[in-house]
Order: C-alpha cells, then sequence, then structure tokens
C-alpha cells in the first residue's frame, strides 16, 4: 500500500513523466506503470497531459510585432535609453507610448505631416489637403524622431537594405540615399500621401547626433505639385545651389540631387550640413 | 540618457540578445495580459540588457540572463500595476478535485474533448488568474516549450520546484476549465 507522502511525491513525477524529465529509464518504468494501474496516479496522468496539451493548442505563440523589434533596434542603434524610471510613475502622455507613437506614425502614414502640441493634433492640420511645404514638413518630421514620436520601419546600417525596403515599400522613385563620411544609416519609413509614397531616411554620427533626410522626385514639387516649396527656396535650388536655413535650434539645407529635391535636417547649424551635403549628388 | 556607441558591443548585443526576442514577447505578453505594457516590458529589458551586456559573461545562456533581467524589470515596475489575480486556496483544488474524476476511459476522452472545446480566450484568462509563480512555469513549459533545467535557471529556483509548481499549475488550471466548461453547460457541476 502506497503512504499519502509516496502518493504525493508519484504524482509529481507522473508530471515529470508527461514532460519527459524523468532521465532514469527505471524510474520512468515504474511511474508509467504505476500512472496506469493506479487509479489515482491514472487521474493525474489524465489531468497533466490534458491541461498540457490543452494550453500548447489554446495559447498560440505571439511573436514580438516588428514595429516594435524596429523600435527597440533604432534605440539601440542611436544609443537612446530611457531614463529609469519606474513605469508606475512616468508622466500620464507616457503611460501608452507604443499606442501614442502607433497614433501618430499613422497620422504621418496617411495625411503625411504633424504638427504635434503636448500631444495634440493641430486641428488646422484638416484644411491643409495634400499640398504641404517640403521645408516644414522636413522639420516637423524630425522634431517627431528627436521626440521618439515617429520610428523607422526598418532599422538598418546598411544602404542596400534600405533600398530594397524602398522598392518593396514601392517607392515609384529611387533615393540617391547618399552618408557622409562619419555618419551611418540607422534606419528608414515609407509615408503615403494620396496614394503616392515617399522615402525617408534616417542617419547618426559617431556621438549618435540624428540626422533626417526627406528627399522626393522634383515632378511632386513642379509638374504634379503634390507638395509646396516656397518660391525663393525653389528658384535658388532649381538653379543647382543649396538653401540654408536656422531655426528652432535646428538647421536645414535644402538641393537639388540628380533628379530628386533633398531635404536634411538636424541639430548642426545650416552651414555645417551645407558642406556635407551640397556636394554630394 | 545617451550611451555612447560601441560598434563591437551593438553587434555582439545584436548577435546574442535579439534573436531571443520573440520568447521574451511572448512571456511579457502572457504576464502582463496587456500589449501595452508587455510592449513596455520588452522594451525596459532590452535597454537594461544593453546597458550591463558588457557583464554579461560570453559563452552562458544570454536567453536566460535576459529572461531573469524581464523576471527582475517585471517585479520592480509592473507587477503593482498588473491586476492581482484572485486567490487560490490549494485545498479547494485538491477537494474540488476529488469530486471531478471521470469514471472510466470514455469519460476520460469525452472531457479531452471537453477541454478542446473551450475558447482560446478562457485558457488564457485561467491561466491569467493562476498566482504569479505558478504562471510563470506554465507559461515557461507549455507554451515556451523550455525544459525544467532552463526554467529553473531563468527562475532561479531548484528542479524539484519548478516540477512541484507545474504539477500544481496545471491541477489548478484544471479545476478553472472544468468550472468554464460547467458554466457554458459541458459538464455537469
Amino acid at each position: 500500500m502506497m503512504h499519502d507522502k509516496d502518493k504525493h511525491e508519484y504524482a509529481e513525477l507522473v508530471t515529470a513523466l508527461v514532460d519527459n524529465e524523468i532521465n532514469d529509464s527505471q524510474l520512468q518504468a515504474k511511474i508509467r506503470t504505476l500512472s496506469e494501474s493506479d487509479p489515482d496516479l491514472k487521474f493525474e496522468y489524465h489531468v497533466q497531459t490534458t491541461i498540457k496539451r490543452t494550453v500548447k493548442n489554446k495559447c498560440r505563440f505571439a511573436g514580438c510585432p516588428s514595429s516594435l523589434k524596429n523600435r527597440i533596434m533604432l534605440d539601440l542603434r542611436t544609443g537612446k535609453f530611457p531614463e529609469e524610471t519606474p513605469a508606475s510613475s512616468k508622466p500620464v502622455f507616457s503611460l501608452r507610448p507604443w499606442a501614442y507613437a502607433a497614433a501618430v506614425a499613422v497620422i504621418f502614414l496617411t495625411l503625411f505631416i504633424f504638427r504635434v502640441t503636448d500631444g495634440e493634433i493641430d486641428p488646422k492640420l484638416e484644411v491643409l489637403e495634400s499640398k504641404f511645404s517640403l521645408d516644414k514638413m522636413a522639420m516637423n518630421n524630425f522634431k517627431a524622431i528627436l521626440d521618439s514620436k515617429l520610428s523607422c520601419e526598418i532599422a538598418s546600417s546598411d544602404s542596400n537594405t534600405i533600398k530594397s525596403f524602398f522598392h518593396d515599400k514601392g517607392l515609384r522613385y529611387a533615393l540617391r540615399m547618399v552618408c557622409p563620411k562619419g555618419w551611418e544609416y540607422v534606419g528608414a519609413v515609407v509615408s503615403q500621401d494620396n496614394g503616392e509614397k515617399f522615402g525617408h531616411v534616417v542617419l547618426k554620427d559617431a556621438k549618435g547626433n540624428l540626422l533626417y533626410i526627406f528627399e522626393v522626385d522634383q515632378k511632386y514639387l513642379t509638374s504634379e505639385k503634390k507638395l509646396n516649396l516656397d518660391n525663393e527656396i525653389m528658384s535658388t535650388v532649381m538653379a543647382g545651389s543649396c538653401y540654408t536655413q536656422d531655426a528652432e535650434s535646428m538647421g536645414i539645407v535644402i538641393n537639388k540631387c540628380g533628379s530628386n529635391v533633398r531635404a536634411v535636417v538636424s541639430k548642426e547649424k545650416s552651414e555645417k550640413l551645407k558642406s556635407l551635403f551640397c556636394g554630394l549628388n | 540618457m545617451t550611451k555612447n556607441y560601441n560598434g563591437d558591443l551593438y553587434a555582439d548585443f545584436e548577435r546574442e540578445a535579439v534573436p531571443h526576442m520573440d520568447a521574451l514577447f511572448n512571456f511579457a505578453l502572457r504576464m502582463t495580459g496587456d500589449s501595452d505594457e508587455a510592449n513596455d516590458l520588452v522594451q525596459d529589458t532590452y535597454m537594461r540588457a544593453f546597458r550591463f551586456f558588457d557583464k554579461f559573461e560570453k559563452g552562458t545562456n544570454c536567453k536566460a540572463w535576459l529572461f531573469r533581467i524581464m523576471k527582475n524589470t517585471y517585479i520592480n515596475s509592473y507587477r503593482k500595476k498588473t491586476k492581482e489575480p484572485e486567490r487560490f486556496d490549494y485545498e479547494d483544488v485538491e477537494n474540488y478535485y476529488e469530486n471531478v474524476k471521470p469514471s472510466s476511459t470514455e469519460d476520460a476522452h469525452l472531457e479531452r474533448e471537453i477541454f478542446d472545446n473551450l475558447l482560446d480566450d478562457q485558457v488564457a484568462s485561467a491561466i491569467s488568474s493562476l498566482p504569479e509563480d505558478f504562471r510563470t512555469v506554465v507559461i515557461l513549459a507549455d507554451i515556451e516549450g523550455f525544459t525544467y533545467e532552463e526554467i529553473a535557471e531563468f527562475i532561479d529556483c531548484p528542479v524539484g520546484t519548478v516540477r512541484s509548481r507545474l504539477h500544481r499549475a496545471r491541477k489548478m488550471l484544471y479545476a478553472k476549465l472544468y468550472d468554464y466548461a460547467g458554466s457554458k453547460g459541458y459538464v455537469k457541476n
């Protein structure tokens, strides 16, 4: 006759048998025999196998969303780390940073531009329709990247990977993909406006400073008029010169590169950006 | 906080730690029961892991190391926000258990079919209701497919404790799911 203590131990060994975790073949055979002959242990075996099977079948493995993977890779590559703040003491607007970022990204992808003020989208956006100013969009997008409100869809330091990404996403024009010495690619994102897709690239230097490039086919600014550019800036760019501006602690340079027009924004002074990009075609 | 970028460190981290992101997310999702919380937990875990990656001993089990960081991150920052599971009295489970034993092999087959008809959400909800230590071993063993030894390393306890917790956890789940089945009229309560 089995003592309660033995029975309890054997019951746990039935669990190990179900999980194929008994290495001793003699013990394994003994527990198997008991689980077939002893009514209580037989029931233990039934319960353990039924639940193991049910959990395995009903709880599918949920892989990490690609947006989260890219986000983490981007943060690692750029050296951006959140403060060591307990989640419970984060400010209200960051309790759901992913929901927030996702909402902004959707707006970015559909309306193509965002103006974010304390977490609210500027309602005036709705009347702007699809004609946006290239330089203002570039600066807004860069600010959103710095504020972690916009993240790359793909994180990669390889230009060919980014080119393939743009191709796979259905971009109708090719970006020049220039990367000045001392900088490297961080990632890219594709936005969409009225069925037209646009490519955006993020770079970083050895110190982790970020730089944003918004490059479009010049026909979107001229013949198709999908985007706006101030007449003075347009004249400067079409004449083959670089337009530079410093505003809100950011520098921007706009120039022509092949058949594209490229806006580059960073925290650097525009003159520095000019020296980096205006000779690169 | 900004950390100076170190190409080699990043490359090592990418090779060692990034492939385990799916397993960690899955665990985070089951532990928190909320995709936003799971996102935050995985991100915090990876940021902390990268910050302390120079302390990771190459050649040792990186997955176990990441799981330990996630477990500590969860305990320190997330557990308080997650709804406490209902209390389980294990004595009640044992008594309950005595009354629901299927009387024949045929009954046991029928019961398996009944459990197969339970909804995914009902099973997920039953797992969420388990006390944390028991929930952890069920997730790691039955969903993630880890061995007892791996689980013991992840949760820093002896292999015998893993076996014991898993044994009890499955019995608790059986009682819970039997109740669900009863509430749906699949079995007599």
